[in-house]
C-alpha cells in the first residue's frame, strides 16, 4: 500500500497534538503557579521492529523511510515563574524547587505551587482557589488564630504573636518527569523529599508559560498540518492515478 | 484533534474576560469609600490522559510518563483583598473609619438580604435619618445595629475609639453617652458575599459574626472624622488589564492557528 500516506498522517496528527498542548499553555498564561507542558515527538521504528515480530520478512526498502511520527509522553517543565509582589500577607510564592502539600477532600495529599491561601470558617490555612487543606511538616491542617498578625519565614515556619505556630510542608518530587498534573492548579507526586524552595510571603509565583513562544508553536504547528495535508493530497492523487489510469481494465 | 486547542484558546478568553471585567468593577469603584478590590484566580483545568503512565509496550518497557493533554483554564473564583485603604479626613462628625482590616459596621436590612437582618459594611459615611438615628449615607439609609439616637438637642457629637457616642447638649457642661456603636470581625472575610451598596452579608464559608466593642479582642479602634479610602490601586489594575488584554489577544490568536489546521483538514479531500 500507499506507505507515504501514513507517514504524512502521523505528521498531521502529532502537529494537531502539538497545537493541543500549546493552546493550553497559552490559555493558562495568567493561572498563578502554572507550569507549562513540553511536547516531544520522535521518530516512529518501522512497525516490525516496534512491534519486536520475528516473523515478519524484513522489507529494508521501505524501513529506509521510517515508521513516521509518535508523540512523545508530555513533560512538565518545572521553571521558576517570576514572582510578583501582591503584598497580601496570606499569599506565599515559592521560590525553588518544592511544591505545598495539600490534602483533597478525600484525604489524599496533593501538591501544588499556588500559594494563593486564605482561612476557612474553622480557621484552618486553605488554598483560596479550591479550599483544601493545607498541610504542615506532620501532614495535619494548619489551625491559625485569625485574629493575630501572620508571619511566614523563607524556611516555612509561620509565626504569629512572636512565637512559631506551625510550619508549611514543602516537598519536591524524587523524580521531576513523574509530576502529573491533575488540573486545579494541583500536581499528582508519587514519592516526594524535602523540597529546598524558599517561601516567600506577599509575593505570587507567575505562570511560567511563554506566550509568544506558545503562539509561535501554535502557528508552526497549523503549518506542519497544512504542509503534511498536502502531501497527503499528493499521495491521493497518486493512488488516483494508479487506478484510474494505469490499472484501469479494458 | 485541533478541536481541543479550540476549546481551550476559548476557554481561556472566556476566563480572561472575566477578569477584564473584574478589573473594570475595580477600577470604576476607585473612588467608593470602604470598596475592597477583588481578583481573580485562575486555574488549569482537567487533563486528557492519551496514553496512561506505566503501560508495557512489546518489548517489555514500561512507559516512564504519560501522555496528558490539558483542556484549558477556568476562574476558580474571586479573592477580596481586605487590606485597608488610605485614611481620608473629612472632619464630619459622622464620619467613621475603622482601624484595622478586618471589622465591620453593622447595620440592620431586610432579612431576604441577609440571615439575621445584619449586613457589614466598612463604608462608614453615616449621617442622621428623621428620627435623629445613626444611617449609612446611601439611598437606602440602612440603620446602624445597635441603634443609636443623636437627640435633637445635641450641640457636639464625640465617637471615641472604643466606639461609645456622647454628646453635650445645649445648656450642659458635662457630655452624656447616648450608645455604643459595635463593630464585628469574621474567622474568613473573604468569604462574605458581596451584595453591593457596600455591603457584605456572612456565609457558611466566612463563619459567623464575632461582634463586640471596638478595640477589645483585636478589633480595631474607631476614628471620627476620617473615611476609608477604596484600596484599589489603579496603577496595578491598569497593568492587570494591559496584560489581560494582551493575553486574550494571544488567546483570539491560538484560535486562529487552530482554526487554520482544521480547515486544512478539511480541504483534504479538495484537489
Amino acid at each position: 500500500m500507499n506507505y507515504g500516506l501514513y507517514l504524512s498522517a502521523t505528521g498531521v496528527q502529532t502537529s494537531l497534538h502539538r497545537q493541543d498542548v500549546h493552546a493550553n499553555n497559552l490559555a493558562n498564561v495568567q493561572t498563578i503557579g502554572f507550569k507549562p507542558d513540553a511536547v516531544y515527538t520522535r521518530e516512529r521504528l518501522p512497525e516490525r521492529i516496534e512491534s519486536n515480530d520475528p516473523w515478519a520478512s524484513p522489507m529494508e526498502l521501505l524501513e529506509q523511510l521510517g515508521g513516521g511520527h509518535l508523540a512523545n509522553p508530555t513533560r512538565t517543565l518545572l521553571t521558576q515563574g517570576s514572582l510578583e509582589p501582591t503584598g497580601a500577607p496570606l499569599d506565599v510564592a515559592l521560590d525553588g524547587e518544592g511544591f505545598l502539600a495539600v490534602q483533597s477532600g478525600n484525604g489524599e495529599t496533593l501538591y501544588t505551587r499556588d500559594g494563593r491561601l486564605n482561612l476557612n470558617a474553622d480557621g484552618e490555612l486553605v488554598l483560596a482557589s479550591n479550599g483544601m487543606k493545607v498541610l504542615n511538616a506532620q501532614n495535619r491542617p494548619i489551625r491559625l488564630d485569625p485574629t493575630a498578625q501572620l508571619t511566614i519565614s523563607q524556611d516555612g515556619a509561620i509565626q504569629q504573636n512572636g512565637t512559631e505556630h506551625d510550619r508549611l510542608s514543602i516537598m519536591d518530587a524524587v523524580d521531576p518527569a513523574a509530576v502529573r498534573k491533575q488540573g486545579q492548579n494541583l500536581y499528582v507526586i508519587e514519592s516526594v523529599r524535602l523540597g529546598t524552595a524558599q517561601v516567600q510571603q506577599g509575593y505570587t509565583e507567575t505562570s511560567a508559560a511563554n506566550p509568544i513562544q506558545a503562539l509561535m508553536s501554535m502557528t508552526n504547528a497549523a503549518k506542519a498540518v497544512s504542509a503534511n495535508a498536502r502531501m497527503m493530497q499528493y499521495h491521493d492523487h497518486n493512488l488516483e492515478e494508479l487506478f484510474g489510469r494505469v490499472a484501469r481494465v479494458g | 484533534m485541533a478541536t481541543i486547542a479550540l476549546h481551550s484558546a476559548a476557554s481561556g478568553l472566556s476566563a480572561l474576560s472575566t477578569q477584564l471585567d473584574i478589573i473594570a468593577n475595580n477600577l470604576a469603584n476607585s473612588n467608593t469609600d470602604g470598596f475592597k478590590a477583588s481578583r481573580g484566580n485562575f486555574q488549569d483545568l482537567l487533563y486528557e490522559e492519551r496514553r496512561q503512565p506505566g503501560t508495557v509496550n512489546a518489548n517489555g518497557d514500561e512507559r516512564p510518563t504519560g501522555l496528558y493533554v490539558g483542556l484549558g483554564v477556568q476562574m476558580s473564583g474571586t479573592q477580596l483583598d481586605f487590606r485597608q485603604g488610605s485614611s481620608r479626613p473629612t472632619g464630619r462628625p459622622y464620619d467613621i473609619l475603622i482601624e484595622d482590616d478586618r471589622s465591620f459596621f453593622q447595620v440592620t436590612v431586610e432579612s431576604d438580604l441577609a440571615s439575621g437582618g445584619i449586613a457589614y459594611t466598612r463604608a462608614g459615611n453615616f449621617v442622621t435619618n428623621s428620627e435623629g438615628q445613626l444611617v449609612l449615607a446611601t439611598d437606602q439609609g440602612r440603620i446602624l445595629d445597635p441603634q443609636i439616637v443623636i437627640p435633637e438637642n445635641a450641640q457636639t457629637v464625640t465617637i471615641g475609639k472604643d466606639g461609645i457616642v456622647s454628646i453635650l447638649e445645649e445648656g450642659s457642661e458635662t457630655p452624656s453617652e447616648v450608645g455604643q456603636i459595635e463593630t464585628a470581625t469574621f474567622i474568613n472575610p473573604t468569604g462574605l458575599r458581596q451584595v453591593g451598596e457596600n455591603l457584605y452579608v456572612p456565609s457558611a464559608a466566612s463563619g459567623p459574626a464575632n461582634s463586640g466593642n471596638p478595640g477589645e479582642e483585636g478589633r480595631g479602634g474607631l476614628l471620627q472624622g476620617s473615611l476609608e479610602s477604596s484600596n484599589v490601586d489603579p496603577v496595578t489594575e491598569l497593568v492587570d488589564l494591559i496584560r489581560t488584554q494582551r493575553a486574550f489577544e494571544l488567546n483570539s490568536q491560538s484560535i486562529q492557528a487552530a482554526d487554520e489546521a482544521l480547515q486544512t483538514i478539511g480541504q483534504l479531500r479538495r484537489f
